[in-house]
């Protein structure tokens, strides 16, 4: 009854082989048969029927891989691991030619907005960029880079996707959802972004705030430097929605289950207590006639 | 109403005591097998090795100790209600299976089955102190206060259940009010009960069909608290044995009995296993004889063990490779 999303109704984890989510729906199936004597007393004929409805349309979803990937990546079920193993595979990234072109550009872009908040000093250095981007060899640049990163950096970044595969969107987006390694400085906080300052007045509101509205989601995002193209990057939900949903538009937001999946990326992003952010917010949305 | 929810206080704050796992097999409907399953669990866990006390809870029917092969006994239940016994202890009979014990319910009192609060928090209290390691209740049919709150006291639950209308019927009904029990005494600990009235009073506006419809509601009204009710409550599980199966079918009940309970209690719910209809077992019991012991190799003692290891000693599935 009223399942969030469709691996509930079908009772698996969304992790799960496609071969076990068949077995899921042939069991959620043969379950919610009206004639099934174990609904006996417990749900109405109509009320199967509606359940055998809900089986029947999260099987239409996920029983093709295709449809499957479009709903996971909505919701954000899609993570790092899957994709990250297949980083250090790919050694033609590091050919000269591939980097000569890609490389350098990329790797500086990613690099500057790393080490912006903690160093901005670091990048004022004129002759950083020209003389990486006239390197050669992509492992010499990478190690160039490391090379000119304060030791007292504690970063191990080299080792995550953007400077072995940048030429792939889809790598470089969910490599920055990955938390860096290792504390930030005191007084600092870290998102999975970057660091920003504590301020004790604002986490203790946080900290005692039962009501997340749009305006309250947005005031923490901007305490914790975060843009909302940052966000949509690493959540792939797109920025009308995220800007909706901060500006508790409800009537543009699409349906409650979605909007949920959205509001739990949006927590997880924040450092913030997905549950509490969710269930506050699905409250005014219904109430606020959201679909 | 206050006694208990002390009493419930007490078990939730307190650490799990050290001492024994406490077992119950209920189920609702009569006559669908809880004493013989009760048993027969009672006798493969002390076949395992394990010190085992098998309780007879239920009260104002006992009958265990002819399961068991035994002859009446004299001291019972009844004794340490009334006072006349001080340590549970003192009950416990030894059976001709080793390892195994019998505290009887029979020569009960006639007002039993309306023992006080009180006196059933100092029953609950000394089944848990029962110098074993395992302690098996055997509950009544029906969905009596007393019945519900020895279920609920219990470590692992058990719902023994065959696969007909009526018995599922009313092992649903059991679980109905098992649910309502726990949460009335969670309410009350959350302070809570005004929010889930309200859901409940505008039942239909809020679209609230089922238990787990209600506990998001009332998490939506009311996050912090409503979210601990719903974790709480989440945290409850059962265990769901089909008993008297004849047919593929019938052992599919429990695999959809288990899917609907989790969906619509949205409580946690396993199903453990199958029992099959054998001729063995009503002839063993005209024998007075435990089957384990009339019958020590028939398919039934095969699926009892495979269950209680299951329960006992419980393994994740692994790949072979």
């Amino acid at each position: 009854m009223n399942p969030v999303n469709y691996y509930e109704i079908l009772e698996v984890t969304p992790e799960a082989p496609q071969a076990e989510v068949l077995r899921a729906y042939q069991r959620a199936r043969a379950t919610y048969d009206p004639q099934n004597p174990a609904l006996y007393s417990m749900f109405t004929p109509e009320e199967a029927k509606e359940l055998l409805r809900m089986v029947e349309e999260a099987w239409q979803v996920l029983g093709t891989m295709g449809r499957r990937r479009i709903y996971d990546e909505t919701m954000g079920y899609v993570t790092a691991p899957s994709i990250q193993p297949l980083a250090p595979q790919q050694p033609q990234v590091a050919h000269p030619f591939a980097s000569s072109s890609l490389t350098p550009f990329a790797s500086h872009n990613q690099l500057h907005e790393m080490t912006m908040a903690t160093q901005p000093a670091l990048h004022d250095e004129p002759a950083a960029a020209p003389r990486a981007g006239h390197r050669d060899d992509a492992n010499n640049e990478i190690r160039s880079i490391e090379h000119r990163v304060p030791p007292a950096l504690p970063m191990t970044f080299v080792e995550t996707a953007p400077f072995t595969a940048p030429h792939s969107a889809r790598t470089d987006s969910t490599a920055n959802t990955k938390p860096f390694r290792g504390d930030p400085p005191s007084g600092m906080g870290r998102t999975p972004f970057g660091t920003y300052t504590i301020d004790d007045a604002i986490e203790q509101e946080i900290a005692s705030a039962t009501n997340f509205d749009g305006a309250f989601l947005q005031k923490i995002r901007l305490y914790k430097n975060v843009s909302i193209d940052r966000i949509s990057d690493a959540s792939r939900v797109s920025r009308p929605y995220l800007t909706a949903i901060e500006s508790n538009d409800y009537k543009s937001l699409p349906a409650a289950v979605f909007v949920r999946g959205f509001l739990v990326q949006i927590a997880r992003t924040l450092g913030l207590d997905e549950t509490k952010v969710a269930a506050s917010y699905m409250k005014m949305f219904k109430a606020g006639g959201g679909k | 109403m206050n006694a208990l929810t002390d009493f419930y206080f007490k078990k939730s704050a307190a650490a799990p005591e050290p001492g024994n796992t406490i077992w119950a097999v209920g189920g609702g409907k009569g006559g669908v097998g809880k004493s013989f399953i009760s048993s027969s669990l009672a006798l493969c866990l002390a076949k395992l090795g394990h010190q085992v006390t098998i309780v007879d809870l239920d009260l104002g029917g006992a009958n265990l100790h002819t399961c068991l092969g035994g002859k009446l006994p004299e001291e019972s239940l009844s004794d340490f209600v009334s006072g006349r016994v001080r340590d549970l202890s003192q009950l416990m009979i030894k059976t001709e299976i080793p390892n195994l014990s019998l505290i009887s319910g029979s020569n009960d009192a006639v007002n039993i089955t309306e023992m006080p609060p009180f006196d059933k928090d100092r029953l609950i209290r000394g089944l848990r102190q029962l110098p074993a390691q395992y302690v098996i209740l055997d509950l009544g049919a029906g969905t009596s206060v007393n019945t519900l709150d020895f279920f609920l006291a219990a470590d692992q639950r058990l719902i023994a259940v065959t696969p007909e209308p009526t018995a599922i019927e009313n092992a649903y009904r059991f679980l109905k009010a098992s649910f309502y029990r726990e949460m009335r005494v969670l309410e009350s600990e959350l302070k809570l009960e005004k929010i889930v009235e309200e859901a409940m009073d505008s039942k239909n506006r809020f679209g609230i069909r089922s238990p787990s419809n209600l506990l998001r509601c009332v998490s939506e009204m009311n996050p912090n608290a409503g979210v601990e009710l719903q974790r709480r409550m989440g945290s409850l599980k059962v265990q769901i044995i089909i008993n008297q199966v004849r047919t593929r079918q019938d052992i599919e009940v429990g695999t959809s009995m288990a899917s609907v309970t989790r969906k619509y209690f949205g409580i946690q719910a396993d199903f453990v296993g199958h029992i099959d209809h054998d001729n063995a077992v009503w002839q063993s019991l005209r024998k007075r004889r435990p089957l384990m012991v009339e019958y020590p190799y028939s398919s039934i003692v095969g699926q009892f063990l495979r269950i209680t290891k299951h329960l006992a000693h419980p393994q994740p599935l692994r790949a072979v490779v």
